[in-house]
């Protein structure tokens, strides 16, 4: 004999991860530390646009490197003389709030004014993970093609800040910045635009302005 | 992409709930603006499952529609703009991944 029951569970599995991101996000604020996400797509330029920003802020900065394998990210911004911690997803394609927390652990948030934490190079995964990030910003560039923002949706909805780059390319590979801005505004209109260069400098000021605005708000605990 | 993540989820979940028996079927629910494949899903659960009371269990799939409001108007839609006013939308649901139900068959027979 056996017996069938049904057992009701009525759980979101994401669940947990949005709780450990706002335990996150409590603990950088008491500490008084702004964190920004950036993610993106491979090769978009988001290692090098936290290096720029490391040196230019003149902030009290640290970094989290996440890497699917080997820590080349982590290596880069250890140059720059800040506290680094490298974080490596194994098979994953994204950091998850669990993963950010350990990181956490091992900065030395007290002395810190702004951490950056470096996604993984992926536009689809890494949507549905908060980690506990005051700002998300999204980077992609004018060599991914100008149909990358309309393929994505997910993540610049979900983001504050995207930035285009390499817009000095735009010419040689056929590749339109204005529509892929339009296409970022049309999928989230609160959404802030800066199509810049890294390697140029054009426009990189903006870049710079919006993190001091963020670095400003000093945490007060923000939205999603 | 992250489908194995889930699926460990699930398993994970279920094993709190379910002390004896064996788990037959997994009814689970998952949000449109989820990047979650359903047959990448199923074949992760499978990898998942081997060697626990879910072994070998159906997994159902449910699709949650996308339905978002708009922060200004309160117009309802599956668009990420507001079709009345232009204004930006909040979700209301499709991005959950929900565990909804197990179904477990218990062995009444004492087995020595």
């Amino acid at each position: 004999m056996h017996r069938v029951s049904e057992v009701e569970v009525q759980q979101d599995l994401l669940q947990a991860n949005r709780e450990l991101a706002g335990r996150n996000r409590r603990l950088l604020e008491e500490k008084g530390v702004v964190a920004v996400e950036v993610s993106g797509a491979i090769g978009s330029g988001k290692s090098t646009l936290i290096e720029l920003a490391v040196k230019e802020l003149g902030l009290s900065t640290a970094a989290i490197a996440g890497d699917v394998v080997a820590a080349l990210d982590a290596a880069r911004f250890s140059k720059l003389g800040i506290p680094v911690v490298p974080l490596n997803t194994g098979r994953e394609c994204h950091l998850d709030a669990h993963l950010v927390a350990h990181a956490l652990e091992q900065l030395p948030l007290e002395q810190l004014d702004m951490v950056f934490i470096e996604n993984v190079g992926n536009l689809v995964c890494p949507a549905d993970f908060e980690l506990g990030a005051h700002t998300r910003v999204v980077v992609v560039s004018v060599t991914e093609g100008d149909d990358i923002v309309a393929k994505h949706p997910g993540i610049f909805r979900r983001a504050q800040l995207a930035v285009i780059n390499k817009i000095d390319l735009s010419g040689f590979v056929g590749a339109d910045p204005e529509k892929m801005a339009r296409d970022a505004r049309r999928l989230n209109p609160g959404l802030e635009v800066i199509k810049l260069s890294a390697k140029t400098g054009e426009n990189l000021s903006r870049w710079y302005r919006f993190l001091r605005r963020v670095a400003e708000l000093k945490p007060t605990s923000s939205g999603r | 992409m992250h489908e194995l993540s889930v699926a460990l989820g699930i398993v994970d979940a279920a094993l709190e709930k379910v002390k004896d028996g064996r788990v037959v079927e997994v009814a689970l629910a998952v949000g449109e603006l989820t990047h979650i494949n359903g047959e990448q899903l199923a074949l992760a659960f499978e990898v998942a499952s081997r060697g626990t009371p879910l072994e070998g269990a159906r997994l159902k799939v449910r699709r949650i529609e996308a339905r978002l409001r708009c922060v200004r108007c309160g117009w309802q839609g599956e668009s990420f703009t507001c079709g009345r006013c232009g204004s930006a939308m909040e979700v209301l649901q499709g991005e959950e991944i929900l565990l909804e139900r197990l179904r477990v068959v218990e062995e009444d027979a004492p087995r020595e």
